[in-house]
This record gives C-alpha cells, sequence and structure tokens, in this order.
C-alpha cells in the first residue's frame, strides 16, 4: 500500500504525539510524502491529545480527517471519541490494559494489546505508546520497525538517555511480537 | 528523499525567512506561535543576527520598524490578539514605505479567543487595512510547510521591490502540522539599493537620509496618495497568486484558503471519488485578490461553496468578484466536529455540505 | 574715529549641523536652543557622520530633524526607544538618540522607554519636560506641576483626580541598565553650559558602550503655560525647578 492514515488519541502526556512523530519521521524513508498533525491545547497540558499521520507516495491533501481508516486509543476516554469515526473495514488498536470498553462496532478490526502491561514488565509504563506503535507497524507494514528505531537513534543520543532508548526499543519490538501473535 | 528535512509550519517559517537573508527578528511570546521566536533565539546570533524579546507586540512592530529604516531585513510574528497591537505599527510602516514581514498564526477571535488552537477568523483584518488610514499590504496565505518555506522568501522580495509590509497568515493547524520541505533558496530578480535606509549620514557621502512625514516626503497628501494608488495598481497587475484543483470541468467551485484550502482538496477527491464534480480555487494571495480569476470560473458552474474556519468573511470577497447570479454558498465555523477550541471543519463535512447543496 | 577694540575673536556661531530651516517653535520655547546644543555637542564628538535622530511625537516631531543635519526619522507616539533599540542593534558603530517630550515619553511611551533601559540599550534619551503637552494645545502632562492649569486641569492639577507629577530622571536612575541620568536647563547662560556638559557626558557613555544615558531639559512652552517668554524664565526658577531639581543622578563607568 502506498498510503497510510492514522489518528492517535489518548491523553497529554502518554506519549501520542511523540509516537506521531517518530511515524512521520521514519515514514519519510519510504514515502514521497507524510504528515503529522497534533490537534491539542497548546495553553492547556493534561487533557485530550490527538494527532493525525499521514504516509503517502502522492501529495497529500487534507491534513485532517473525520474518519481515519485506522485509530490508535490509549484510553478509554479517548476510545468513546473515536470509535465511531473509524472507516467502515478500517482497525482500530487499543491497549487492553488500560481499556476494557466494549466494541460496538462489527465492521472494523479491534485489536487489543496490552501495551502498559507489557511496557510495566519490560521496565517502565512510559513506553506503552512504543509497544502500540510496535503492535501498527507490524498490522500495517507501513514502515519497517528499523526506521523507527534510527529515529529513537537520533532523538535520544546523550549517554544518560540511553537506558529509555533500550526501553523504546524493546517496546517496539514486543508490540510488533505481539500483533504478529495477535488471535482475533 | 532523506535531503529533506521535517518542520513544523511554524518552524518553516522561521527557516524561510532566514533563507531570504533576514538576520533580525522582533517578537513576543503568544501561543500558537511561540516556536516561531524560540526558532530565531536560537539560530539568529549564530549567523550573527539579532533576536529581541520585545514588551509587547506593540514594542515588536516599532522595533521592526525602526530595523526596516535600518534597511535590513527583519520581522516579526505573532498570533491575532498581539496582531491587533501590531495594527497601529503596520499603518505607519505602510505610510512610510518601510518593507518589513509580519507573520501571524491566527487563532479564532474576537478578543482572547481559543488561547491558541485553530480559527481563521482574521481575513477581514488582515485584507482590509487592519490599522488606520485605508493602506493596502500584501497579504500571503500559504497551505503547506513548503509553501510556507518559499513563500517566506517570496514575502521578503515583495516587501523590498514595493517597499511595502508584506503580512503572511497561517493558523494553527499549519503552524502545528509537520511536513518534509527542501530547503530551497528561490531567484528573484534584482533589487534596487535602499538609498534611504539610516545608517548615519557618512555612509551615504555625507548626506542625510530623513524620515519625518511621507506626506512632507511627497510634497503633499494628494501627491502622497496618488503615488500609493499607482502602486497599488501595479501590485494587483503583477502580484496576484492563486492555485487551482480539478477546476477545469467542476459543475461546484470551492473557494478557500490556508488550512481550510487543504482540508478543501482533500474533500475534492473524496467527491470525486463519489461522482461529484468538485473543483476548488485557492488564493494565495488575499490582498491582491484573485477577483478576476474567481469571476471567469465562477461563470461557469452551477454553485459556489465558500469554506473557510470563520464567520464568514472571504464570502464576502468572492460575493464581489462574482459577476453572475451563480448562488454562493457558505460552510462556517458551525461546521466544526465539536465546539470546544479543537473543533475542525472535517473534508468529509465538506462532501456533506455538498450533498445537501446539491439537494440530495 | 579708530576701531579701538582690538582682537576681535569669533567664540561662537552658528553650528554647521543647523540646516537652513527655519526655527518652527514658538517665540520663547527652549527647543530651538537645545538643538542647538544637540548640534555643537555632537560637532565637538565629531559624530556628525554616525548620528542616527529619532523624533517623538510632539513639538520636536518634525522640528529636531528639520533643522538638524544627521540621519533622522520621526517616530510615532511614544515609541522612540523601540525604533531605536532595533538601528542600534543593527547598526552598532552608530550614535543613535531620542528627542522625547514628556507626553511621547512619560504617558503613552514610558512602557516602551522603561523596558529599553530595563535592556540596557546602549541608547541616548534627550527628554523634553516642559510639563504640558504642547503640540495639542496645552493639555496636562504627566510632569504637570500640582494646582498648574492647563486645558485639561482648567482649576489646575489636583493630586485626588490627577495624581503625582513624574521624575523620569530619578526614576530611570534606579534602572541597572542606566548609565548616566541627569536633568538641567537652558533657562540661563550658566545652565546652558552644564547642560552643554551633561549631554556631552550623555553621549560619551554611549561612544564607550555603556548602556542607558538620558538628559531631561526642564523647558518652557509660553503659550502651554500661558506667560510671556521672560515669565516663563522665572516660572522655571520658581516652580518647575522646586519639583524638578537640576543636578545627575547616576553617572557610571560600568553596568552591574
Ligand atoms: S507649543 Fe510649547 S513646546 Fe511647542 S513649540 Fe510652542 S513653546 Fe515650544
Amino acid at each position: 500500500m502506498d498510503y497510510h492514515e492514522l489518528m492517535i488519541i489518548g491523553t497529554g502526556g502518554r506519549g501520542v504525539l511523540l509516537i506521531g512523530r517518530l511515524l512521520l519521521e521514519a515514514g519519510i524513508n519510504k514515502y514521497k510524502h507524510a504528515l503529522f498533525f497534533p490537534n491539542y491545547a497548546p495553553a492547556m497540558r493534561g487533557g485530550e491529545s490527538e494527532c493525525t499521520v499521514v504516509l503517502s507516495n502522492n501529495y497529500i491533501n487534507s491534513p485532517v480527517m473525520f474518519n481515519p481508516y485506522f485509530a490508535l486509543a490509549m484510553t478509554s476516554s479517548s476510545l468513546q471519541l473515536i470509535e465511531d469515526r473509524i472507516k467502515s473495514g478500517g482497525s482500530l488498536i487499543l491497549d487492553g490494559s488500560v481499556i476494557s470498553d466494549e466494541i460496538k462496532r462489527n465492521d472494523i478490526k479491534t485489536y487489543r494489546i496490552p501495551a502498559t502491561e507489557k511496557a510495566v514488565e519490560l521496565g517502565g509504563n512510559q513506553a506503552a505508546n512504543m509497544v502500540l506503535l510496535g503492535a501498527y507497524l507490524e498490522c500495517t507494514k507501513a514502515i519497517s520497525l528499523n526506521f523507527v528505531e534510527d529515529a529513537l537513534d537520533r532523538r535520544l543520543q546523550e549517554e544518560s538517555k540511553k537506558p529509555i532508548l533500550t526501553l523504546n526499543k524493546m517496546a517496539l519490538n514486543e508490540g510488533a511480537k505481539l500483533m504478529a501473535n495477535y488471535k482475533i | 528523499m532523506s535531503d529533506r528535512i521535517f518542520v513544523s509550519g511554524n518552524n518553516a517559517v522561521a527557516r524561510g525567512a532566514i533563507q531570504a537573508g533576514c538576520k533580525y527578528f522582533f517578537g513576543y511570546p503568544i501561543t500558537p506561535q511561540s516556536e516561531i521566536p524560540e526558532y530565531m533565539s536560537r539560530e539568529l546570533p549564530k549567523i550573527g543576527g539579532v533576536f529581541v524579546q520585545s514588551e509587547s507586540e506593540s514594542g515588536s512592530i516599532y522595533m521592526v520598524y525602526g530595523g526596516g529604516l535600518a534597511g535590513e531585513r527583519i520581522m516579526t510574528s505573532t498570533s491575532s490578539p498581539g496582531f491587533s497591537l501590531m495594527a497601529e505599527g503596520i499603518s505607519y510602516l505602510a505610510e512610510t514605505e518601510i518593507p518589513a514581514v509580519i507573520v501571524n498564526v491566527m487563532r479564532m477571535g474576537p478578543g482572547i479567543g481559543t488561547g491558541g488552537q485553530g480559527g481563521q477568523t482574521d481575513y477581514l483584518q488582515v485584507t482590509k487595512g487592519c490599522g488606520h488610514g485605508g493602506y493596502r499590504a500584501i497579504v500571503l496565505a500559504p497551505a503547506s510547510c513548503q509553501e510556507i518555506f518559499d513563500l517566506m522568501q517570496v514575502a521578503f522580495f515583495l516587501a523590498d521591490k514595493y517597499r511595502t509590509p508584506v503580512l503572511l497568515v497561517t493558523d494553527f493547524i499549519l503552524g502545528q502540522m509537520d511536513e518534509p520541505i527542501e530547503l530551497r533558496t528561490l531567484e528573484f530578480e534584482p533589487l534596487p539599493k535602499k538609498d534611504w535606509a539610516l545608517t548615519g549620514k557618512e555612509k551615504r557621502g555625507g548626506n542625510r537620509a530623513a524620515h519625518i512625514a511621507a506626506f512632507f516626503t511627497y510634497g503633499g497628501v494628494v501627491n502622497y496618495h496618488m503615488k500609493q494608488i499607482e502602486k497599488y495598481k501595479e501590485i494587483k497587475k503583477a502580484e496576484v497568486r492563486y492555485e487551482t484543483y480539478m477546476a477545469e470541468d467542476c459543475d461546484l467551485l470551492i473557494v478557500a484558503y490556508g488550512s481550510s484550502a487543504r482540508i478543501a482538496r482533500g474533500a475534492v477527491d473524496m467527491g470525486r471519488n463519489k461522482g461529484l464534480k468538485l473543483g476548488l480555487l485557492r488564493p494565495i494571495t488575499l490582498w491582491p485578490f484573485p477577483a478576476e480569476q474567481i469571476s471567469q470560473l465562477s461563470s461557469k458552474v452551477q454553485k459556489v461553496l465558500v469554506v473557510e474556519d470563520s464567520q464568514g468573511q472571504l464570502i464576502e470577497d468572492v460575493e464581489a468578484s462574482i459577476k453572475t447570479s451563480v448562488p454562493v454558498h457558505l460552510l462556517g465555523m458551525w461546521a466544526r466536529h465539536n465546539t470546544g477550541g479543537g473543533g475542525i471543519i472535517h473534508p468529509e463535512r465538506i462532501i456533506e455540505e455538498v450533498e445537501k447543496i446539491n439537494g440530495k | 574715529m579708530e576701531n579701538n577694540v582690538p582682537d576681535l575673536k569669533k567664540i561662537t556661531g552658528r553650528p554647521k549641523l543647523r540646516t537652513d530651516f527655519p526655527g518652527m517653535y514658538c517665540p520663547g520655547c527652549h527647543y530651538g536652543i537645545i538643538a542647538r546644543l544637540l548640534c555643537e555637542v555632537i560637532e565637538e564628538l565629531g559624530i556628525e557622520g554616525k548620528a542616527i535622530g529619532l523624533a517623538g511625537v510632539g513639538c520636536s516631531f518634525g522640528g529636531m530633524p528639520l533643522t538638524i543635519d544627521v540621519d533622522w526619522t520621526s517616530c510615532p507616539h511614544g515609541r522612540a526607544p523601540a525604533m531605536a533599540t532595533a538601528i542600534k542593534r543593527i547598526h552598532p558603530d552608530a550614535t543613535v538618540f531620542t528627542v522625547q517630550g514628556d507626553g511621547d515619553l512619560g504617558a503613552i511611551g514610558l512602557g516602551c522607554f522603561m523596558n529599553a533601559l530595563g535592556r540596557g540599550e546602549n541608547l541616548t534619551t534627550v527628554f523634553l519636560n516642559n510639563a504640558v503637552y504642547g503640540t495639542t494645545g496645552g493639555q496636562m502632562a504627566p510632569t504637570t506641576l500640582l494646582g498648574m492649569k492647563t486645558t485639561t486641569t482648567p482649576l489646575g492639577r489636583e493630586l485626588k483626580t490627577s495624581g503625582y507629577p513624574l521624575h523620569i530622571p530619578e526614576l530611570a536612575a534606579t534602572m541597572k541598565g542606566v548609565s548616566y541620568s541627569a536633568r538641567c536647563t537652558v533657562h540661563t547662560p550658566a545652565n546652558f553650559q552644564k547642560a552643554r556638559k551633561a549631554l556631552k557626558i550623555a553621549f560619551q557613555k554611549q561612544l564607550n558602550g555603556i548602556g542607558y544615558s538620558l538628559v531631561e531639559f526642564v523647558s518652557a512652552c509660553p503659550p502651554g503655560w500661558g506667560l510671556n517668554p521672560l515669565d516663563c524664565l522665572d516660572f522655571i526658577s520658581e516652580k518647575m525647578l522646586k519639583e524638578y531639581p537640576l543636578g545627575e543622578f547616576k553617572n557610571v563607568d560600568s553596568l552591574d
């Protein structure tokens, strides 16, 4: 596929925007066009935070979409905002560790990935976003994990950031594994 | 593809300015544009430039005025409430014909508005002479990070060429979104030397430069205004910029600028996939306005739809451009997907509106 | 008759920098004298090729630029220090100075002025205090004396409704970015000489790169005060200088 659109939604501070931006930075290795738009309230930290990422070989028209083909939800409250909006035939990945809501849609594929649990197991719940990103990439094959790892390397160069870099990379790969072994 | 870099629209403003040779920036923090002064404060000292954080937007615009008088490429950036404060200074820049670039990353107003999220509610203000005196300033409205980067260079060129303030308007969506851009340098025709600049008279062979009052310089009020009217005519003739998309054979023409135009472009594709013959005209210069082009295109279509994230401001210029009785519809900020600050007019909503207009 | 006045020496004359433009001030106004002083000091320091003046809104708006032959711009009301900031940052070798009245600097432009002091800009300001808005017809200024009649204080400035007169050099002296702050007058020959000295020091501070320098001139405005030019001189001695004492309030060779 040469076109991917994704909406990531969660609570501010959980790395929603970070994985969106990483996907963009990594995506440019494979796609001619890429766009990331964070829709958040800059003056109001801690509220709902969402972003859209589009990767495409054609010029990207709209930076926003009401009905994304793919969505990634990190909290129950954000799931409420996105569930009805996903395109029919599209997909949803959610953090199954913190979201227990029943999904009413049966025209989309839903993947419950225990992202927070896996992140805690690996050493820190802040890496839950990376588990979800890994799962997304395994599911869509939008880009290879290596490109994301490279982007992480560029962002976390300092010696003091080494442990967090290692954690993030592990989480990314574990997320991909969880998706690879996922049974609907 | 890796020779391109990722930047946000705000970052593209700053980089485009530096690419154009702007080494002096005077600004004041305001959401959602603070990334611009932040970038400038980091980068300008490295290239021998100067960044000054002023005490207010009023301070910024007069530093810009002083910097322009000193003969250098200078700029400031702000968002709507700050832009109002700058309006007075822009009137002075226009009066004395001092080149300057002012960027307004709009947010929804009036007043304090959304405190830093989306909105395009400054159209009337930027296009109709934001300060006193009925002057005109060129207004550029890019719709992508690359275009922001490129038009910043154009802005500095036009400011110098016509000796006028040039306004570049973006908004929250354009300012915050990230896209890859190519850091290219645009070529322009050579510009005359700024022999009017204040440098100390020894640099002018002992002849002083004095800017006292523009009316005085031009030999009277009427002469002054005739000169300006001439200049405005010239700009109108030479500098109208716009873009069309699928407009050749469309039944319904959408007119939109900036982020709304980008979203509307998405709607055109969606509509075409559904068999709706949509097209788009995007004014790139809001002044001078592509009135002629809208007039021509609108005479060939059944309907016109203006999309803007405001109460309906652009539509005034669109309606004034159209000479036929083709119906002009408006999709404004009420079409946002939620009532909070982060509400957005999505392409899907534009299609819904088109279907409603078509009576389906 | 024999000429018995030997050895006539020219000890003064028209300053080189004084343009041919006739003065545009009211009879008895001190601005013309101050303009002359500016010419003389700029000449003495040999900085006429580097000097850039900024005139605020008020009677100095056209008067100063038209009569002193250096680079000039007139400025929007109260904004000269912001404009001067940019000019000086762009041309650090230039000598950049503002000439501003009491309404321009003390009222509408006080924030702009104080922030330039706060930043320790390397600039010089000539502050013209005649206690009224002269240009607009003699309304109250921030420096109007208590009890003084103006067109907007017809019964005299009242403390209860209009507050206190503003002391700019004293205020400036409290600012760390200021190198020199003084008040003078040109209403007597002796004071004229002192004023020349003060103005020269102020420019010298800028030439030495030591932050903001300021000289206030307590100055007469006959129509604004409703007095003839001679009585204005008495008014300065008896009233103005009581409220606005002459002297230096700060004079340092480096900022801390
Ligand atoms: S009004 Fe006052 S300050 Fe103005 S020129 Fe006349 S005397 Fe001088």
